[in-house]
């Protein structure tokens, strides 16, 4: 039973003579780990977008568990998408003059005028589990590594079923990229999540259970861990 | 659903900025409240001022010069009125009390001026915060703020210190026997002598036995040539028993050789000058906040074009549209209250001061009172610039996350 079911998309930017994503048809089940792969332009962030609710095809529809993203008003798809969606991006979006803490807590803080005590104690726990312990020092003060084991663990807090994950160790040196993808990987396991992850790295994209490869906004290629032929 | 955390942390990040803006909308606010509670301190200080003196009597001229001189003592060049006129008012019988004044020497800056015990009484109804009236050639009853004790002596100067003529008067001593209470208003500075010694000083009585002009008006060539060589006063107060007594003395002495006026329809009639200033004053005031008010707009639409990036990833995370429309409007709304409420403490401390040197120079106070209108008008700002702020902050609604995140 797909999770994620996209038909007939096309993406077509102004300025763009051709669709910079054409995908007839694409299924991802629950609980897939997915790389997504390919070179610059070949329409990665685009998809990422169209199946995060964050950008319409032109054609063609997005269904996640039976509900079409295209079809529901915007509020609806901020909220729907700040209960499914866990979002890990190359640059972190941490929001500067916050805590680790607070930033964890803050997509959350959107949505209830006082917090639940089970957030915030879930927010400490995933402090503790990606082992940053900088109190109210301002995310800005800590290290590249630190900052996107908290954008990890802000995206899990709200226990999404799916963790969307651009780029994540694009900005990190060896040692902090590994330690990312291994936090990554060990939590999406222990939350049983969907991941998709659109990556260069071949060390992330060889721990995933499937590839799909993008050139010129087509899917050319869907597999298992062929990362090693197919990364430019 | 507004996290208050953001905020704070929005305000720590771009103190610098948010501080900048708060002055430029604060000193707007503040000059806009200084002008009108200075303009309306001036009017209410001035028809303070203008209450004792109901009616004054000069020799033609201005009507303007005449209430500026006797109510203000602003020294000017003023003609002489015959000292019988002085006489015929005193035995009127629709003047309760009348009083003469002389101008032309100073004591340090302070106005001399000739009259007689019944001014400083006011007729008899006025006690004396020390002494007593004077009784005698060579004594003075000084205003509250002079700075002189009962009992002290002065010499006085022949108009100012450094204009052209001004003279002491050496053999001229004066001893102060009493002391006026506080009036708040030029008179607080004044010296009040007999009329009869001003007249000695100067030689009128003696010049005026020997003069065979037109017995009727003496013009002054200089400011304080109250002492020209004729028995002159410089203008009459008149305290009339009635109102309808009143309007009849001011037609009686509205005659050739006198004028007679109510120094509060010449107030008026300056008001009304005043009122063309204080118009020009308040546009330029208020031109000066519109033009602030269009700079923080413009501020406030470039820092949400930058920060487009920021709130398009609050957006990803699923922040909704209005929450995050709230937050950046919350955000200019706080800087825009924070600026107008420091700029009316500004505005009204900026008065306070204003009115108090100059009622250190002048001794003429000018009440600084905040009005209903003052409230409307700041009130009528906060919703402009509440309003104003949504265009900024409507923005949001504009941008798309998903091409933010791209650029």
């Amino acid at each position: 039973m797909p999770i994620l079911e996209l038909k007939d998309i096309s993406v077509s930017y102004p300025n763009c003579d051709a669709p910079v994503l054409q995908l007839p048809r694409l299924q991802i089940g629950q609980g897939e780990a997915v790389a997504i792969l390919g070179p610059s332009g070949s329409g990665k962030t685009t998809l990422v977008s169209i199946i995060s609710g964050l950008e319409y095809p032109a054609t063609g529809s997005v269904c996640w568990d039976g509900i079409n993203l295209n079809t529901l008003p915007e509020a609806q798809k901020d909220q729907w998408r700040a209960e499914n969606i866990g979002l890990v991006m190359q640059d972190f979006h941490l929001y500067p003059g916050l805590s680790a803490f607070e930033n964890i807590l803050l997509p959350a803080r959107f949505r209830y005028w006082h917090l639940p005590r089970e957030l915030k104690r879930k927010a400490s726990d995933l402090l503790d589990r990606i082992d940053v312990h900088t109190g109210a020092r301002p995310i800005e003060k800590l290290s590249r590594g630190e900052m996107q084991r908290v954008a990890v663990a802000r995206a899990l807090l709200m226990s999404p079923p799916v963790l969307i994950a651009d780029e994540p160790t694009a900005s990190l040196d060896v040692t902090n990229g590994e330690q990312v993808i291994e936090l990554l990987l060990d939590l999406v396991k222990e939350q049983q999540m969907t991941l998709l992850a659109v990556t260069h790295d071949r060390r992330l994209a060889g721990r995933m259970t499937r590839c799909l490869t993008l050139e010129n906004g087509r899917l050319i290629k869907d597999g298992v861990n062929e990362t090693e032929r197919d990364f430019t | 659903m507004i996290p208050f955390s953001i905020l704070r942390a929005d305000f720590r990040r771009l103190w610098a900025g948010a501080f900048i803006l708060s002055i430029l909308i604060m000193a707007a606010t503040a000059l806009n409240i200084t002008v009108s509670l200075e303009e309306r301190a001036m009017r209410l200080g001035s028809a303070r001022a203008a209450e004792p003196f109901d009616l004054i009597v000069g020799a033609p001229g201005s009507e303007t010069q005449l209430v500026l001189s006797s109510v203000f003592l602003q020294p000017a060049l003023l003609p002489l009125l015959p000292a019988h006129y002085s006489q015929r008012l005193e035995q009127h019988p629709l003047v309760a009390w009348s009083a003469p004044l002389a101008f032309g020497d100073f004591y340090l800056e302070m106005p001399i001026i000739g009259t007689t015990g019944t001014l400083i009484t006011q007729g008899g109804q006025r006690p004396l915060a020390a002494g007593h009236p004077f009784s005698a050639p060579f004594e003075a009853v000084v205003g509250f703020s002079t700075g002189l004790k009962v009992g002290e002596t002065i010499k006085p100067l022949h108009g100012q210190f450094g204009q052209e003529g001004a003279h002491a008067h050496d053999k001229i001593i004066y001893t102060v026997v009493g002391m006026l209470p506080k009036q708040n208003n030029a008179w607080d500075k004044a010296i009040l002598v007999p009329i009869e010694t001003i007249w000695h000083v100067h030689d009128i009585e003696e010049d005026s036995r020997h003069d065979d002009d037109d017995p009727d008006i003496a013009v002054e060539d200089h400011p304080y040539q109250n002492l020209a060589h004729k028995t002159g006063v410089s203008a009459i107060v008149v305290k009339p028993k009635s109102v309808a007594g009143a309007y009849q003395l001011r037609t009686q002495f509205r005659s050739g050789n006198s004028i007679a006026v109510f120094p509060a329809e010449v107030l008026t009639r300056l008001y009304g000058l005043l009122g063309n200033v204080r118009h020009l004053l308040s546009v330029i005031a208020w031109g000066t906040q519109l033009l602030v008010g269009l700079c923080v707009i413009l501020v406030a639409v470039v820092h949400v074009n930058q920060r487009k990036r920021q709130i398009a990833a609050l957006r990803a995370f699923g922040a909704p549209r209005h929450a995050l429309f709230i937050v950046v409007w919350f955000e200019f709304v706080t800087l825009v209250l924070a600026g107008i409420a420091a700029g009316m403490l500004l505005g009204y401390w900026a008065a306070q001061i204003i009115s108090t040197q100059i009622a250190a120079q002048s001794g003429f106070a000018l009440p600084v009172e905040m009005a209903t209108e003052d409230w409307w008008n700041m009130l009528q700002w906060l919703v402009i610039a509440t309003a104003a702020s949504l265009a900024p902050a409507a923005l949001i609604y504009r941008h798309s996350p998903a091409q933010a995140l791209r650029d």
